[in-house]
């Protein structure tokens, strides 16, 4: 069995239950969804505060759908939620459209800040930091070229005298270096945090 | 969507810049919401890539960067704080330097050239301090002389006998009730020259004025005395004494 028709059987199993009157099978599903709703909330509104009532408007209406078993069908669950939460998006902007408060993230330009600063924190910065110390001068330029000043994967080939695959290559390496870190650091801190718990 | 079309076309790193086309993102929100490996990628890529584009604006991945620019994190708020406070320890230890040293030997100067003129001023007050003051000494057996009223040129004088070392007379007129609330005394000598005057008397409980005059001006001899209602105006002349000096 594939991992998302593995998944696909859980989402059937949770609107069984949750049809049921099954309280922790609500519990269960909002757990293992709440994390992709708020991101793609975060993503489109730019706003922590946004993204949390945009999560919970979400699943009120996605746990009502279920309970009056509106959902078409059980296996297409993830589809579901999402087309739900760009609804309760929409309206959101639509809202404050009519209001005159603000405008959508996308048309407003420089005056929301973008959604990446939301994701740096100093653990980030840290990690970064480790990963550009292992890097040649080279490699730093072509990260630099290829995220900051978004240059076209042409041009940094020609500035850099380094190959189109060869860039791709560093991207992924230093990706994955990251990922490595970043996942240690949150293992330490996160053992650090259960020791002063216990 | 297949995870070989989303590794060969980079879908993750282009949603995460936000290069992908509507529904190629559409496409992709769908799949992660049901691929926890896909979801768990996303999230790495989006701090990645705000790390390096955050590291490229601080210049640490400039072409010259030797190494890594300390990072604005929480843990570096102290160094600015250090600076701050080095500088106002380094602005305050001047400022107690000049006052120590300038301003603190002057005010003593200053201090002690006040205390010496004070002391001068005190020394130079003090017998002047010791000499009693006659005006401001109780007077005994002070002399008093109760006016008369004239009532003729033949009529004698009212006799007022002033010892040498009296310093005042007490002059006492009885006035009748009238409409005048302060009266005015002039002293004049028998030749008409002025000799005291008295304003703004006013009746005592028992319907008379009273004043002490400085026998200075009140050599043995006659003297006239004038009564004037002074207030309300109109003034007038109520009265007219004769008084003479004598000495025991």
């Amino acid at each position: 069995m594939r991992e998302d028709q593995a998944l696909g059987s859980v989402d059937v199993q949770f609107v069984a239950d949750i049809q049921n009157g099954n309280a922790a099978a609500e519990t269960a599903l909002y757990e293992r969804y709440c994390a992709k709703v708020y991101y793609v909330a975060l993503r489109e509104s730019r706003s922590p505060q946004d993204a949390e009532d945009v999560r919970a408007e979400t699943f009120l209406r996605v746990l009502q759908a279920i309970r009056g078993n509106q959902v078409r069908s059980a296996a297409a669950l993830p589809a579901f939620i999402l087309g739900t939460t760009r609804n309760v998006l929409h309206e959101l902007f639509s809202r404050r459209r009519q209001t005159g408060k603000t405008t959508e993230p996308e048309t407003a330009g420089l005056a929301i800040p973008s959604h990446e600063k939301l994701f740096l924190d100093s653990e980030v910065q840290q990690t970064i930091a480790q990963i550009i110390v292992r890097l040649k001068p080279r490699e730093r330029d072509l990260l630099r070229m290829h995220f900051y000043e978004e240059l076209p994967a042409e041009e940094i080939a020609r500035r850099s005298g380094i190959a189109r695959e060869r860039v791709r290559l560093v991207k992924s390496r230093a990706l994955r270096h990251f990922r490595e870190l970043y996942n240690r650091h949150r293992a330490t801190q996160n053992n650090r945090t259960d020791t002063k718990q216990g | 969507m297949m995870h070989q079309q989303i590794e060969e076309q980079e879908i993750i790193e282009r949603y995460v810049r936000d290069q992908l086309a509507p529904e190629e993102k559409r496409a992709f929100e769908e799949h992660f919401f049901s691929c926890e490996e896909c979801f768990d990628k996303v999230q790495v890529t989006e701090r990645f890539v705000a790390g390096i584009r955050d590291a490229a604006g601080r210049g640490m991945l400039a072409e010259d960067a030797r190494g890594p620019i300390p990072l604005r994190s929480t843990h570096t708020w102290w160094v600015p704080a250090f600076g701050v406070s080095a500088c106002a320890a380094v602005i305050l230890a001047a400022i107690t330097g000049w006052l120590y040293l300038v301003q603190v030997p002057r005010i003593r100067g200053q201090l002690s050239q006040s205390a010496a003129e004070l002391r001068k001023a005190q020394q130079e007050r003090a017998p002047m301090e010791q000499q009693p003051q006659v005006g401001m000494q109780a007077e005994v057996n002070v002399p008093l002389v109760m006016l008369q009223t004239t009532r003729g040129l033949q009529s004698s004088p009212t006799d007022a006998i002033l010892p040498a070392d009296a310093a005042q007379l007490v002059l006492w007129i009885d006035v009748d009730s009238g409409h005048y609330r302060t009266y005015r005394v002039e002293i004049s000598t028998a030749a008409g020259k002025p000799v005291e005057t008295l304003q703004h008397l006013t009746r005592n409980s028992y319907h008379a004025l009273a004043a002490s005059v400085p026998s200075e001006g009140l050599q043995p001899g006659e003297f006239q005395i004038k009564l004037f209602g002074e207030e309300p105006l109109p003034g007038s002349l109520l009265a007219e004494y004769r008084m003479r000096i004598r000495r025991p």
